[in-house]
């Protein structure tokens, strides 16, 4: 299982600096949110231009930040899947209940995070962008269904798993 | 389950205890019990053979269909 290990690794370090980076987003959220120093100035939210920083780019800019949390915290579910697969706890109930709320962060989260933006420019500048090939968009419902997926993968596994260990 | 193990009858007409059973038929007393019990999934025809050979009986003696 070294490929588990190297996995765990790289999920680890993603999510020191996570951590790291969760006071300093909350700080800058609070900031943009009550502060009006920013109001009236031209900026970019998570790829859309605006040019008057108002309420509407606030929200935005609030919704892509809980958005970034709640990855953060499906790293950390993952995170303990991964554990329980150290353990070879596989076809535990905790793993496949963790695994579709896992995918269904991410679904969610996608298209709260580009769903939302998306409508913006349609709506308010009247532009829409058409992205071919992987976008954050498309690369996080992909995911989403895959972890949602191998959960339903994971349950028939465990029955069947079940039904072997009551073959005598 | 509509499938009635009556494993425990046998044994008794046999005046066979259950660990001599699960001895014979080189399994475990814990799997001899999830089968008397009835929470066993399925049988395997090895199981089977052995168990109509250690107590002498047909498999119909052992397995019985019971409508729900």
């Amino acid at each position: 299982m070294k490929k588990l290990t190297i996995l765990k690794t790289i999920v680890d370090i993603f999510w020191i600096i996570s951590i790291l980076s969760i006071p300093l987003i909350l700080a800058f959220l609070v900031f943009t949110i009550f502060d009006n120093s920013l109001v009236g100035k031209p900026m970019t939210v998570n790829g859309i231009r605006f040019r008057k920083f108002n309420w509407v780019s606030k929200m935005l800019l609030a919704n892509s930040l809980i958005a970034y949390l709640t990855l953060v915290y499906a790293l950390h579910l993952f995170r303990k899947i991964l554990r329980y697969f150290q353990k070879n706890l596989l076809f535990d109930s905790y793993a496949i209940k963790t695994l579709n709320i896992i995918g269904i962060i991410f679904l969610v989260t996608s298209f709260f995070d580009s769903g939302i933006g998306f409508l913006y420019k349609l709506v308010r500048q009247k532009s829409m962008n058409l992205e071919y090939g992987l976008n954050s968009f498309v690369v996080l419902c992909i995911l989403g269904l895959f972890f949602m997926i191998l959960s339903e993968v994971f349950k028939i596994a465990k029955a069947t798993e079940e039904e072997n260990e009551l073959t005598i | 389950m509509p499938i009635r193990v009556n494993l425990d009858v046998m044994l008794a007409k046999r005046k066979m205890k259950s660990k001599d059973l699960a001895e014979i038929i080189d399994i475990t007393t814990a799997n001899l019990s999830i089968l008397k019990s009835g929470k066993a999934k399925a049988i395997r025809f090895s199981t089977l053979e052995a168990i109509c050979n250690a107590l002498d009986c047909q498999p119909s003696d052992i397995l019985e269909y019971v409508e729900n």
